[in-house]
């Protein structure tokens, strides 16, 4: 997986979480939550693209499968709004996951 | 002349419906190829503003950004600040659209040479593609910035160098005036560092394509956060019907962004350069006329779609 592709992920991750916010149902403080996690994985995908990251390296490979699952895993859970804190933990991972790939710079 | 009667003749004994009969005389003919190539060059034209508007709008959604925090953070606005938030520099942006006019101008004469009317202007012209390459790699190569980052402007010089040596030596095969099957040879040789460049282009173009995507995304979400606590309170009607129209005109920005991710266009793109070489060594096959022309139709589509999303008309916000 290039940077390029984790870019568009962290990109279609934002998405799933602006439907989310963008639909009725969310207590206040979940929604500010999502908001501020959002606000977080927005600013990592921006850093990214300034980074030379090595795509090659076996720390990068793992974490990039990391990724896909947790991106995944999103996919299914952030729609289902009895699952609000798992769609948040996901999300948690998400940015872990980036912030570890920044720091492979 | 015998060619063409001879070729003509072809057409009539080998096709028996009228319907056929046309289609094939559409590509028997020697202006066959024109109407493909004006196409591409058409939508190139919109690819090469949408990708340099894109790629502006990748500052200018930054400096929107920090412009909201310092509001928000009650800091004072700090205008040179805002200018110095600069993810990818005029110069860069610059270095790419030119690169995408060589490559279209290139395509074009590519076009000349499948229907055997490349002449000493079409010659000339090819080495100015060449040269013009090589000068933007030497400019890239001058450009400050980390070695390495998907924006790296010694990744783009390297690439913008080998497509102007490959452009470069089919543009010598056609000044020397060698057989058409030896320059159609050369140019199949050489397309991978031609199309390696384009594809440079498209992930710069996808990187501010994101950027794009998020910000309106963002924008949506404060709008619905917005609508959402005005109902909590006594809403007032003016402004429901204010937020309508909001509403309403950031799905229609959504909706054409959606649909014009300026990557896909210069995938199309690519395609379309593809099946032109593919046409210019088949020697005028119907089979890869018919390709050339289902490609650059499919490139047209995405650059019309590209240019009902161009950043000035869905604005940043």
């Amino acid at each position: 997986m290039t940077l390029v592709n984790v870019v568009t992920m962290i990109g279609d991750d934002l998405t799933l979480i602006d439907k989310r916010l963008q639909s009725p149902g969310l207590s206040d403080a979940d929604w500010q939550a999502f908001y501020a996690l959002r606000k977080h994985l927005d600013d990592q995908q921006r850093q990214l693209v300034g980074k030379a990251i090595k795509e090659g390296d076996a720390t990068y490979k793992n974490l990039t499968k990391q990724l896909t699952e947790a991106s995944a895993q999103l996919k299914t859970t952030i729609k289902d709004l009895s699952k609000v804190s798992s769609a948040i933990t996901i999300i948690s991972q998400i940015a872990a996951c980036v912030d570890q790939i920044g720091k492979l710079a | 002349m015998l060619a063409v009667d001879r070729r003509g003749a072809a057409c009539v004994l080998l096709l028996p419906s009228v319907a056929l009969l046309l289609g094939f005389q559409v590509a028997c003919g020697p202006e066959d190829y024109q109407k493909p190539i004006k196409d591409f060059q058409d939508a190139s034209s919109i690819v090469i503003t949408a990708t340099e508007a894109f790629l502006n709008n990748m500052n200018t959604i930054e400096q929107n950004k920090l412009l909201d925090e310092m509001v928000f953070e009650k800091k004072p606005l700090n205008l040179p600040e805002l200018d110095s938030v600069e993810i990818i520099s005029p110069e860069e942006i610059r270095l790419r659209t030119d690169a995408l006019s060589a490559l279209t101008q290139y395509t074009a004469n590519l076009g000349a040479l499948a229907s055997g009317s490349a002449g000493s202007a079409v010659a000339d012209s090819t080495k100015k593609c060449s040269s013009s390459l090589k000068d933007l790699a030497d400019d890239a190569k001058k450009l400050p910035g980390a070695k390495g980052t998907p924006l790296a402007s010694a990744k783009f010089s390297g690439l913008a160098s080998a497509a102007a040596t490959a452009i470069g030596t089919v543009a010598q095969l056609m000044v020397e005036k060698k057989a058409r099957r030896e320059i159609a040879d050369s140019v199949v040789e050489n397309d991978a560092a031609v199309t390696a460049l384009i594809e440079q282009i498209r992930t710069d173009a996808t990187l501010a394509y994101e950027r794009q995507r998020n910000q309106l995304g963002e924008y949506g979400d404060e709008l619905a956060k917005d609508y959402s606590d005005e109902l909590k309170r006594n809403p007032d009607p003016i402004l429901m019907l204010s937020f309508t129209q909001t509403v309403k005109a950031y799905r229609t920005q959504q909706s054409q962004l959606k649909a014009a991710n300026p990557a896909e266009a210069i995938d199309k793109m690519s395609k379309a350069h593809r099946a032109l070489v593919a046409y210019v060594q088949s020697n005028k096959n119907p089979t890869t006329f018919g390709q050339l022309v289902t490609a650059v139709q499919q490139f047209e589509s995405a650059a019309r779609l590209l240019n009902l999303a161009i950043p000035e008309k869905a604005a940043a916000k």
